[in-house]
């Protein structure tokens, strides 16, 4: 059958009246930009007003499938509309949400998240980053490690410790960090792919305003869980196979055929294939019923580490299946040709981070296990 | 179109959204009244069928409870989920039986339902469509049609009720009127639990093999007749009335019996063998049961030596009937792989919470942790899978069978897994003749073969994505 007509099951009709406003504002703004589009509604039709519409359901859905068919780049801002934002929406000031929240969406401002640190990385809450109070203001020493293109960004959500005194959980504070603040340093760490991905920060002495706490004092441990649930939840709510980035599993399934044309396929890779079908609809079912959540809390059944998991599974092993579908032509770094295999290439290194950014797997498994499971910490 | 559709979405309930800002009519989640079906039903086989007392060491000779078997046809409708109103079905669609399918495989139900209201109902359902439109059904005519049969009675000559062809009518629409008459008549009581059916369609090898002449059929002055063997017949033991695919003879001549060889395709490969479906009484047959890896999902062999047997379709409708059925089995086996996996995942957790070693709980072990979150992953992927397949029937998409199968290998995998582990789990404990988990792992090595391994659902898979 028709590829167009896989994964299509229940979505709403094409000649549905929702798609005509959709098509007509697409057709008025063929090329928009972040601004129109959150003006319009459609950067995060999920989120309230002003942000947003509030859409719901098929509505999202019907938003969704036109803003992919028209091919309107849609700023790429997982952070922005997956996680940081929400946070800042549910947990900031209004000063805070009239300040930060429009640029963080159009992307005028971008951001970078200043969680792990060298000796703090599945073990976030050991974080020994320090934030001292001085009168109004906060003092904050330490280093920060991994920080997803800290170079490009204005602001870092910074988790710190306020009260070493505490216990771990509760002693830490989560802050917007200007990038520019004076102290602070960025050393270059590069991916395997040779990426400039990462940075070392380090904080010396940088002085952040009562305006930059977001939150209460100590109450930084709920809001970092909550901001890594949301990153689970948004690093798999997109159809590409490395965190919704990237090629997707049609994609894979045209390599298939392009290379069973040239010879039969071992029964195995065929097997694989089946496999990354089954896997696909299953996470196809799960990312539209989690659709118009603005954040994990209200993931109504679906479990974000779940999607999470199942997702980077499915895009490891898609990746892995698409470069030996070339057997002795995948020893060259981009074996066949086309588009697609181009965006294969791109990210098949890639696919080793799938499981380890944004907590490891081995770490989401112990977070299903005491959380949804109930099974006992330690 | 989905029965289902227009339903107030989305639901409240476990199953559905939490929260107010998912989906007001996305038909991603269940209808609120599917799941309020769903409740009540889980809430009979609570009281009434616990599975830890389904382990085999337990099972008497009474391999089900006849008085739930009734309670769950005649007050929930278990086999009536699927048949239209004009049959007294409640006329519902796949993700009521999905869901339904889901509760009985959560407790292991032992009675007859997958032979019975799956598999041979699901031949018989098909036929019954075909006759309604036909005039057939119209059985319905006359009031409770069928209600005058006894139980078991299938063969009996159309009563005055049913529709006859008068005088200039051709025989051969009148043959068709009898059988499909006589499908309805047959429906009618399997769907109200009043008989227990079985599909009889596999050879020796477990398959459905139509070009094989497993079982042949002639047409003698006293009805038709039937020959041969069929094997892995599910609940054949309790079966009352086997509805078998058989292979009809040349110009209604004898047909060559073809005992338990299984080899014979005839010779004709040039258009397909003319195939009948009939129904043949328990007691016409001989049935030899067979040690299944499940004894709560009984097998056995059916021998049929000159049996008389009543038509209920001919021709290419057989092919469709028997496809319709393995079908619906296999929706069926994916939806109680899921249920009886995340069932078995249940066992599992409860035991790693409250075994203890080292002097705390095992379950706080990453080794235990790990085995019980990968189990859920595939637990809750395999249940997306069997939602979406359900909807894709509901709506009569073309991606229906590739979804089915995805979701057959993605549950059954899972259950398996997930079986093994929780004995796994429960050390020596869970070998013992005694631990439940056992019953999980025999019911999900079933379900996991029966109709076809994962390794060749995802090669027909493959096969219709093209690849």
């Amino acid at each position: 059958m028709a590829d167009a007509r896989l994964f299509a099951v229940r979505r709403p009709g094409e000649s549905d009246p929702r798609r005509e406003r959709v098509r007509r504002w697409l057709a008025e703004h063929p090329a928009p930009t972040g601004a129109q589009l959150l003006d319009a509604g459609y950067l995060v039709p999920h989120w309230p007003a002003p942000w947003g519409r509030a859409a719901a359901g098929e509505d999202l859905q019907i938003i969704s499938d036109e803003l992919r068919r028209a091919s309107v780049p849609l700023p790429s801002l997982p952070l922005a509309r997956g996680y940081i934002g929400p946070l800042v929406l549910r947990t900031g000031t209004d000063w805070q949400r009239d300040r930060y929240l429009r640029k963080l969406l159009t992307g005028e401002e971008t951001w970078c998240q200043l969680f792990s640190e060298p000796e703090a990385g599945s073990d976030l809450a050991a974080l020994s980053t320090r934030a001292r109070r001085d009168g109004e203001e906060y003092v904050v020493n330490g280093t920060k490690i991994w920080t997803t293109h800290a170079h490009l960004a204005q602001f870092g959500l910074l988790l710190a410790r306020t009260d070493p005194a505490a216990a771990q959980h509760r002693g830490i504070s989560c802050f917007i960090c200007p990038m520019d603040a004076a102290g602070l340093t960025l050393t270059p760490i590069y991916d395997m792919a040779g990426e400039y991905k990462w940075n070392l920060t380090q904080l010396d002495g940088v002085r952040l305003g009562p305006g930059h706490l977001i939150g209460a004092e100590n109450e930084g441990w709920h809001i970092a869980r909550a901001v890594l649930a949301n990153e689970r939840m948004s690093m798999s709510s997109d159809i590409g196979l490395a965190w919704g980035q990237g090629p997707v599993y049609l994609d894979l399934l045209a390599a298939a055929r392009q290379r069973g044309a040239a010879g039969p396929l071992a029964t195995e890779l065929r097997g694989r294939v089946a496999r990354g079908y089954c896997r696909e609809l299953a996470l196809h079912v799960m990312r539209t019923q989690a659709l118009g959540q603005v954040s994990h809390e209200s993931r109504g059944g679906v479990i974000p580490e779940v999607r999470r998991t199942l997702s980077d599974q499915h895009g490891q092993q898609m990746l892995e299946l698409w470069r030996e579908l070339h057997g002795p032509a995948g020893v060259a770094a981009r074996p066949g040709g086309g588009a697609a295999s181009g965006a294969f290439a791109d990210y098949y290194f890639f696919a080793r981070a799938l499981t380890i950014g944004g907590g490891t797997a081995e770490i989401q498994r112990n977070v299903l296990a005491e959380r949804t499971l109930g099974l006992p910490r330690g | 179109m989905s029965p289902a559709g227009g339903k107030g979405r989305p639901a409240g309930g476990e199953a559905g959204p939490a929260g107010g800002e998912l989906g007001t009519a996305l038909s991603y989640w269940p209808s609120s009244e599917a799941l309020e079906r769903r409740a009540a039903l889980r809430d009979l086989l609570r009281r009434r069928h616990d599975p830890a007392t389904v382990r085999p060491a337990v099972l008497g000779d009474e391999p089900y409870d006849p008085d739930l078997w009734r309670r769950l046809t005649a007050d929930m409708g278990v086999a009536a989920i699927l048949a239209p109103e004009a049959l007294d079905g409640l006329g519902l669609g796949y993700e009521d039986f999905a869901l339904a399918v889901g509760e009985l495989g959560r407790v292991l139900y032992t009675g007859p339902f997958f032979g019975s209201a799956v598999l041979a109902l699901g031949a018989l359902l098909p036929l019954v469509a075909a006759g309604a439109a036909g005039g057939a059904a119209a059985g319905g005519a006359g009031g409770a049609p069928g209600s005058g049969h006894d139980r078991g009675d299938f063969s009996a000559p159309p009563t005055e009720n049913s529709p006859r062809s008068s005088g200039a009518a051709a025989g051969d629409a009148r043959l068709a009127g009898d059988a499909a008459s006589a499908a309805v008549d047959l429906a009618r009581r399997v769907l109200g639990g009043d008989t227990v059916a079985a599909l009889a369609f596999a050879n020796a090898g477990g398959r459905w093999a139509p070009g094989e002449a497993t079982v042949t059929a002639r047409e003698t002055s006293d009805g038709w007749q039937l020959a041969g063997r069929r094997h892995l017949v599910v609940n054949a033991p309790q079966a009352e009335v086997f509805c078998v695919p058989a292979t009809i003879g040349r110009d209604g001549g004898p047909g060559s019996p073809d005992l338990g060889s299984g080899s014979g395709a005839d010779g004709d490969s040039g258009s397909g063998p003319d195939l009948g479906l009939f129904a043949v009484r328990a007691g016409d047959v001989e049935v030899t049961a067979v040690d299944s890896i499940d004894p709560t999902r009984s097998l056995g062999t059916v021998t049929l030596d000159q049996a008389p047997a009543d038509l209920l379709a001919r021709g290419e409708k057989t092919g469709q009937a028997v496809e319709a059925a393995l079908r619906l089995g296999r929706l069926a086996i994916a939806a109680e792989a899921a249920a009886g996996a995340q069932e078995a995942l249940r066992l599992m957790v409860d035991y790693a919470q409250s075994r203890r070693q080292f002097g705390r709980p095992i379950g706080g072990f990453q080794a235990v942790k790990h085995k019980c979150a990968e189990a859920l992953i595939a637990i809750e992927a395999a249940k997306a899978a069997v939602s979406y397949a359900a909807w894709a029937l509901d709506d009569g998409s073309a991606e229906a069978d590739l979804a089915i199968l995805a979701a057959k290998m993605a549950s059954t995998e899972a259950f398996v897994a997930t079986a093994a582990d929780c004995i796994q789990l429960h050390g020596t404990y869970g070998y013992t003749r005694e631990a439940a988990s056992q019953s999980y792992f025999r019911r999900a090595r079933w379900l996991s073969l029966f109709l076809g391994s994962a390794d060749e659902d995802g090669q027909r898979l493959a096969d219709l994505l093209g690849v």
